[in-house]
């Protein structure tokens, strides 16, 4: 048996472009993309979440007089403008 | 515009974040690769999964691919180390076994002589078969193959070698 027949044989066993396959990759690394990108933005959320329960007391402790009332609206606030910001910056680039 | 010249243009584009390069890639060297694969699972629905994640993880890491070599050794031999891994994991394993409970068709050749090729081929050690696969069935050069299998090109040469005799006896009788 030569090599000729061996190509022929496995030749005929080559499967029909598909250009679902290609979209299944696709869709497939957009999935893996996202999941990625929401796991780094709970991670930062839990973070600040935690670094703002740990610096909480001794900040209602300074700005009781004049930003009490508003300290949880500044807070989320905080949170939602530094994960915006941070987050590119955390995420790894994309290739 | 060549094949060649088209492909390095689509691997410098998917390199700089193109998805719509990187999808013309895919679509270029999708059937090679879901063939090899195959041959060398023996199942389309395995051989199809593990290209998909070949593919995955070639557009995640493509970054470090180096645009001055050649993208399909590149991309089979991502191929290959991902087979090899799930040769031993256990999750693989449990789907395939899964899978069978389930009742899914395997890959079935045509009867005959290329039926008796897939089992020839299967007896080969897998190294070897994947040697030959890549030379014979996917027309690489040795040195394309060396690099996708991260092999010296020798053990490659070697391989195809007493491959293509192992297959050459076992067949013999069925070529006549």
């Amino acid at each position: 048996m030569d090599e000729p027949v061996l190509k022929n044989l496995w030749d005929a066993d080559v499967p029909a472009a598909d250009l679902g396959f290609v979209l299944a990759v696709m869709a497939r690394a957009e999935q893996r993309s996202f999941r990625r990108e929401l796991a780094a933005t709970i991670g930062l959320a839990v973070i600040a979440a935690i670094l703002l329960a740990l610096v909480m007391p001794a900040m209602e402790f300074t700005w009781q007089e004049s930003l009490a009332p508003y300290f949880s609206n500044l807070a989320i606030l905080g949170i939602l403008i530094g994960a915006t910001f941070l987050l590119p910056q955390l995420l790894p680039a994309q290739d | 515009m060549t094949d060649g010249t088209a492909e390095a243009a689509w691997v410098q584009d998917a390199r700089a974040g193109s998805a719509a390069a990187f999808g013309r890639l895919v679509q270029m060297h999708q059937q090679a690769l879901r063939a090899f694969l195959r041959r060398l699972c023996g199942n389309a629905a395995d051989a199809d999964d593990l290209a998909q994640e070949s593919f995955v993880f070639a557009w995640e890491h493509i970054g470090r691919f180096d645009p001055a070599r050649s993208f399909r050794p590149w991309l089979f031999g991502i191929a290959w180390r991902k087979h090899r891994e799930g040769k031993r994991g256990w999750l693989r394993l449990l789907k395939r076994e899964s899978a069978a409970v389930e009742g899914e068709t395997s890959f079935a050749p045509d009867p005959g002589l290329k039926l008796d090729l897939v089992k020839a081929a299967e007896t080969l050690p897998l190294e070897q078969r994947a040697a030959i696969l890549l030379c014979l069935g996917a027309e690489f050069t040795h040195m394309e193959a060396a690099q996708a299998l991260a092999l010296p090109l020798g053990t490659v040469k070697s391989h195809v070698a007493r491959g293509r005799e192992k297959l050459a006896a076992m067949l013999g009788g069925s070529n006549g």
